[in-house]
């Protein structure tokens, strides 16, 4: 998987960035990325590889360049499961909480099959809110 | 007339209006004055009871306010902020001139009825499936009503009192009456106010009025689906959009040369205190909201030359409203029912009848009601259909009344 070609991709489509600001020495700040698209940007890596990155990468922040957050992310996805594939992708269930698995960018509308409650999933996942601490309220 | 009952009047200055009828208040108008529904099949709420809705023309959302909030925001924000943008902009205020933009002074308050939940199946299912690290960090600021207000100050720069008063279908009235109290209190001297919301993008948000029985039914006919007034209405049709205005003191409006669209003379609030979601059988709070809204506009009755009906096309509120009106207004003004043609947009609805209403009084031009085939014969009022009734008007009453007995009346008169 071509994780730069995916993450210009998304910044691009998904953020809005110029094509023209997407240089590797910019940092996420000065693309626009505040700490919640940071993180947003890391849950669609997430969906996408199955790879848990956003409990992996809770550390990085917007100060970090491009080509930086690239590099971080493919050192991530690279040491996850050989495959590097989506584990369980379209089974419902079967993934374990935190290993992604959903199709990213599902239609929204009624859930196919709501498949019964997983595992609790409010508890302990303070990841995010690490990220996202500098979010006002 | 006699003269406002207390302190400088307030005038609306700027208009915007997107909605079913079209994105701008140029193109909505004409499709108004076109006196036809825009209901038809929506494919978010395809394969339920109820697969069709008002929707606002596919717009770009993207290129209207940015990809850098679409991205983050629900369509009630793109809304919200298009419509700011194009009141603020008819108002002739430029939030960049900073000689003129006075930041602090300038606030904004709308009215959204519940929260946007266009995004909340696909994050949820994936809560259901226990898969928390990969639900979107945007679903708190995306779908919360108090964003509106909040994304309208951030992209206006306008930094005075911000705040989203929510009154079910009666919000962006209540939003309008509250922004005139703002600047009759002194807290600001200009406000953006009005509703913004999208309950039918989301079977969510949708099919929970439809399971409480107060959505038409008429699968098979979308474009006959909404019918204020007739006899075979049965329930309304879900809407979406935002109407928004600038008001600021009049003299204040005319120092600076502004056109002025019309005086933001009266406002009523009221509660049935009765029940959660059925209108009061007399229609009590109705009736004190529009007799308050007079009395604080310092008019009577009789100089109400239009009135722009809630009527959702319910059984019920339809008949309520249609008693109240004909008894407040005995003189027959001509009535409107501006959801025939756009639907209910619930909390943004209130405040684009105002735009309308306005409009109506600025022009001299009721738009038609739609699907008045039959009106109910126990409806005994004015209804304006088939094609636009050009009059002169004075001065217009807006009426608005929300699930929880909460009924909000504006009045508004020439400067």
């Amino acid at each position: 998987m071509d994780i730069e070609a995916k993450v210009t991709g998304y910044l691009q489509q998904h953020f809005g960035v110029d094509a023209a600001a997407l240089r590797p020495d910019a940092t996420l700040e000065e693309l626009d990325l505040d700490s919640l698209a940071l993180l947003e940007l890391l849950v669609i890596v997430e969906e996408e590889t199955g790879v848990p990155v956003t409990d992996e990468l809770a550390g990085m922040n917007t100060g970090a360049t491009l080509g930086e957050a690239v590099a971080q992310i493919e050192k991530a996805v690279a040491g996850a499961a050989p495959a590097g594939e989506p584990t369980a992708a379209g089974e419902p269930g079967a993934a374990p909480a935190g290993e992604g698995g959903a199709a990213p960018g599902a239609a929204s509308g009624v859930p196919a099959a709501v498949p019964a409650p997983g595992p609790a999933v409010a508890a302990g996942d303070e990841s995010g809110a690490a990220a996202a601490a500098d979010v006002r309220r | 007339m006699r003269a406002a009952s207390r302190g400088e009047p307030v005038a609306v200055t700027g208009l915007g209006l997107i909605t079913p009828a079209g994105v701008g208040v140029e193109a909505g108008w004409r499709t108004l004055c076109d006196g036809v529904s825009t209901a038809s099949e929506d494919p978010v709420l395809q394969g339920t009871p109820v697969p069709f809705s008002c929707r606002v023309p596919d717009i770009d959302a993207a290129e209207a306010v940015g990809r850098k909030l679409t991205w983050r925001t629900d369509s009630f924000i793109h809304f919200a902020v298009a419509a700011a943008r194009e009141a603020v902009a008819d108002a002739g205020l430029d939030p960049r001139d900073a000689c003129r933009w006075e930041a602090d002074r300038v606030g904004v308050v709308m009215g959204v009825g519940a929260t946007s939940q266009e995004n909340h199946p696909r994050e949820y299912a994936k809560l259901l499936r226990g898969q928390h690290t990969t639900l979107s960090p945007t679903i708190v600021p995306r779908s919360v009503p108090n964003m509106a207000a909040g994304e309208i100050a951030a992209d206006l720069d306008a930094r005075g009192a911000n705040l989203c008063t929510s009154t079910a279908c009666a919000s962006g009235a209540t939003a309008i009456g509250v922004a005139r109290q703002l600047i009759a209190s002194g807290a600001c001297d200009t406000v953006i106010a009005g509703g913004s919301e999208s309950a039918r993008n989301s079977v969510f948000t949708a099919l929970p009025f439809w399971r409480m029985g107060v959505l038409s039914g008429r699968a098979h006919d979308p474009a006959g689906a909404s019918r204020p007034f007739d006899a075979d209405r049965d329930g309304f049709v879900l809407g979406e959009g935002a109407g928004v205005m600038v008001l600021e003191r009049l003299g204040a409006a005319r120092a600076r040369r502004a056109r002025i669209h019309a005086v933001l003379a009266g406002f009523g609030a009221t509660a049935d205190a009765f029940h959660p979601v059925a209108p009061h059988p007399e229609g009590d709070g109705a009736r004190r909201a529009l007799l308050a809204a007079l009395a604080d506009a310092g008019l009577e009755a009789g100089d109400i030359g239009h009135v722009n009906a809630h009527a959702t096309a319910t059984r019920r509120n339809d008949l309520v409203e249609g008693r109240v009106l004909r008894e407040v207004f005995p003189h027959f003004p001509p009535v409107t029912a501006t959801k025939s043609v756009i639907g209910h947009a619930l909390g943004a609805a209130g405040a684009i009848e105002a735009v309308c209403s306005v409009l109506a009084l600025a022009r001299g031009c009721v738009p038609p009601t739609a699907n008045l085939d039959r009106q109910d014969p126990e409806i005994d009022l004015d209804i304006v259909q088939k094609t636009p009734c050009e009059r002169r008007l004075e001065a217009v009453a807006s009426c608005s009344f929300g699930f929880g007995g909460q009924n909000a009346a504006l009045v508004f008169r020439t400067p």
